[in-house]
């Protein structure tokens, strides 16, 4: 059984697809990540700015700071639900 | 011109010559071997410049020492300081490496070229090298007929050393031939004048090989065979050192003005480490013997104190100019300067840089930038704002508001001199560079890059159109009329504005920055057309001005748009793929705009 999980696990090491994914969904966890903080940034800004074309200015980026965030967290998720079925199938359950 | 009569010259010379003796043939045959073996060595080693060569390039140069050591063991390895000073050049050209990390390169190569003669004298004349010759040729080829590129090039780089055994087997045993019927050393000539004049010879078959390698290894086969003197042979040595320069100086002449600096601290290193050389030889050959001694070579071991004479004097040069090495660089930096013609002429578009995929597409990203800064500069004009204004922290709505007057501008004049050549030499660099053997990602980066030229060219040819009415309406004593251009004006000046910041600071997630920027446009255009129709509706603005107004506003966002994407191209992602999927679409950015305008 050993053997057979590890031939999974290398197989599944030299499968180009499983890579690719594992790769984008570490960088899509980075940028996330980034953006967040970057959200958090703007907020502050925001608090501190008192013209309000700095304000709109600031808002506008916080608006799509937001709006990226929330594509990305349902990309993940599609990911996440891709993958797991190949995870399934990479170590079936004993 | 002087090229068209030597050529010829020298083909009927080599043909006398093998007619005159099979000797001479033999040795030709050598010299022609070791020449072709050098450039299979190069081939191979281009094979690997695709990535490898360049992040060990750039992690290598960070301080002299390494950018010394570095050159040393590039050329040790490849045997080739000609390939080694060439990338060099594409590299501090394409300003991926500086100018100070560039000559430590060379002068490191300069020490590596000299275990050519090591490996020559030591053990290219004692052993029967041409035995080794037949299986490299033979695993050579078979990896040379491979598709694989790596295969490949590690076929040409079996070639290589394969040829250049066997260059040195063929010249060996024509020397030895040679020598039964004909005494060169009688012409030997001793004291100072023999030693100018064999550098001289040392120089002109330099540059005529293209080889100082090659220099060296008919030096060591003449010195083996009692050919020349040992005294004359070493000035042979310095000759080729002084001839190697000419390969750079030649380089250096077609490449940009880092290039050319480059190949300068090149001729310069080469020159006063010769004229050191010259000066003391004789306290060298003492050097030499000691050290000869010391190390255990034969005192008539001529070969191996011929290499150990080259190590040290090209040694004593790279320690004489080390401590100088930045205030070299500052003087080349200050001395060699372009003659400013214009800023129409491509700053890093030279032949030089199509040598590796990373420089033709490093060097087309600068010049896009260049393209991109003419182009802001332009813009700037276009609304009638300096470019000092936009670059400063001067709040831009005062700045538009009290604008007095429409700055006169020739636009298509600008256009021609100042965007039009430049997109053309980057159209045709590219092309060239896709003639050549380019990686996968290469192709896809100078693709987008071409595009994001493009996008600049269609944005300033939207202020071309734009700018007739804003002479016309710009000034306008209606007031309504004014503050519809006035808006226009500041639309675009903020986003000269933001992109400036975007592109001299990039950050964390950049490239998704530009979505903001997208954002900023849409609700900007949704506002202005608003306003419009207010206008029309209470009468406060003509028909025929309001169609106007309508069409600008179009290639103010044509423009907007097309100065995104090339923002966007010029700006370097490491997570190019997910920034992608996380960018947000037209649907996405009109949507949100629509949220915010209610």
């Amino acid at each position: 059984m050993k053997l057979k999980k590890m031939l999974k696990k290398l197989m599944a090491f030299f499968d180009e697809d499983l890579q690719q994914q594992r790769k984008d969904l570490k960088s899509l966890r980075k940028i996330l990540k980034q953006l967040k903080q970057k959200e958090q940034e703007l907020i502050a800004e925001l608090d501190e700015a008192s013209l309000s074309e700095t304000r709109e200015n600031i808002q506008n980026k916080l608006d799509v700071v937001r709006a990226q965030r929330a594509k990305g967290k349902q990309h993940l998720l599609s990911l996440r639900a891709e993958r797991e079925p190949n995870k399934d199938s990479a170590c079936p359950p004993e | 011109m002087l090229k068209r009569f030597l050529f010829p010259v020298i083909l009927l010379l080599l043909a006398y010559g093998f007619w005159l003796s099979p000797d001479f043939k033999e040795i030709a045959a050598g010299i022609a071997l070791f020449l072709f073996g050098m450039v299979c060595l190069e081939e191979g080693f281009k094979a690997f410049t695709g990535g490898t060569l360049e992040s060990l390039l750039r992690l290598s140069t960070s301080q002299s020492w390494k950018s010394v050591t570095f050159g040393m063991t590039a050329t040790t390895l490849m045997q080739s300081s000609s390939l080694v000073s060439l990338i060099t050049i594409s590299f501090v050209s394409a300003e991926m490496i500086t100018l100070a990390a560039g000559i430590g390169i060379i002068m490191g190569a300069n020490i590596g070229t000299t275990t050519g003669a090591w490996l020559i004298a030591g053990f290219g004349l004692k052993v029967d090298i041409g035995a080794y010759a037949m299986p490299a040729i033979v695993f050579g080829v078979i990896l040379f007929m491979q598709k694989h590129k790596t295969l490949k090039g590690l076929g040409y780089v079996l070639l290589g050393i394969g040829f250049l055994f066997l260059g040195i087997h063929y010249m060996k045993s024509g020397f030895e031939v040679f020598q039964s019927g004909v005494n060169l050393a009688q012409y030997a000539l001793p004291g100072l004048v023999g030693v100018l004049l064999f550098t001289l010879i040392g120089m002109v078959v330099t540059v005529i090989m293209q080889s100082s390698h090659a220099t060296l290894l008919v030096i060591i086969a003449a010195l083996a065979t009692g050919q020349v003197s040992y005294e004359n042979a070493l000035a042979l040595a310095i000759g080729a050192n002084l001839g190697t320069t000419i390969t750079t100086v030649m380089g250096g002449l077609a490449a940009n003005l880092s290039g050319k600096r480059l190949a300068a601290a090149h001729v310069a290193f080469n020159v006063i480490t010769a004229l050191v050389a010259i000066s003391f030889i004789n306290q060298f050959i003492w050097l030499v013997d000691h050290m000869a001694a010391w190390m255990g070579i034969n005192d008539d071991n001529y070969l191996l104190k011929l290499a150990l004479f080259h190590t040290l004097f090209n040694l004593l040069g790279v320690m004489l100019l080390w401590p100088f090495l930045y205030k070299l660089e500052a003087a080349l930096i200050r001395y060699i300067n372009f003659v400013p013609k214009g800023s129409e002429q491509p700053l890093y578009l030279y032949p030089d840089a199509l040598e590796t995929p990373s420089t033709s597409v490093s060097a087309v990203r600068k010049e896009v930038q260049h393209l991109f800064d003419n182009a802001y500069g332009l813009l700037a004009h276009g609304i009638s704002l300096r470019r000092a204004v936009i670059d400063s922290e001067e709040p831009l709505v005062d700045a538009v508001k009290y604008t007095r007057r429409i700055m006169p501008l020739d636009l298509d004049d600008a256009y021609e001199n100042k965007i039009k050549s430049l997109h053309s030499a980057i159209v045709g660099f590219i092309g060239e560079a896709q003639t050549r053997e380019l990686t996968r990602e290469a192709t896809e980066e100078l693709y987008v890059l071409r595009q994001a030229s493009r996008s600049i060219v269609e944005a300033t040819k939207a202020m071309k159109h734009m700018h007739k009415n804003l002479s016309r309406y710009g000034v306008s004593s209606q007031l309504a009329v004014r503050e519809q251009y006035d808006a226009m004006r500041l639309q675009v000046a903020k986003l000269l504005r933001e992109l400036r910041d975007i592109l001299k600071n990039p950050e964390n997630v950049t490239s998704l920055s530009l979505d903001a920027l997208t954002l900023a446009q849409e609700k900007a255009s949704q506002q202005l057309m608003d306003n419009l129709d207010e206008l029309i509706r209470s009468h406060h603005i003509q028909a025929q001005v309001a169609t106007s107004v309508m069409n600008d506003e179009g290639y103010v966002m044509d423009m907007a748009n097309n100065l995104i994407k090339a923002a966007r191209a010029l700006l370097v992602d490491p997570d190019l793929r997910s920034s992608q999927t996380l960018a947000l679409d037209s649907q996405e950015i009109e949507s949100l705009a629509k949220a915010q305008n209610t």
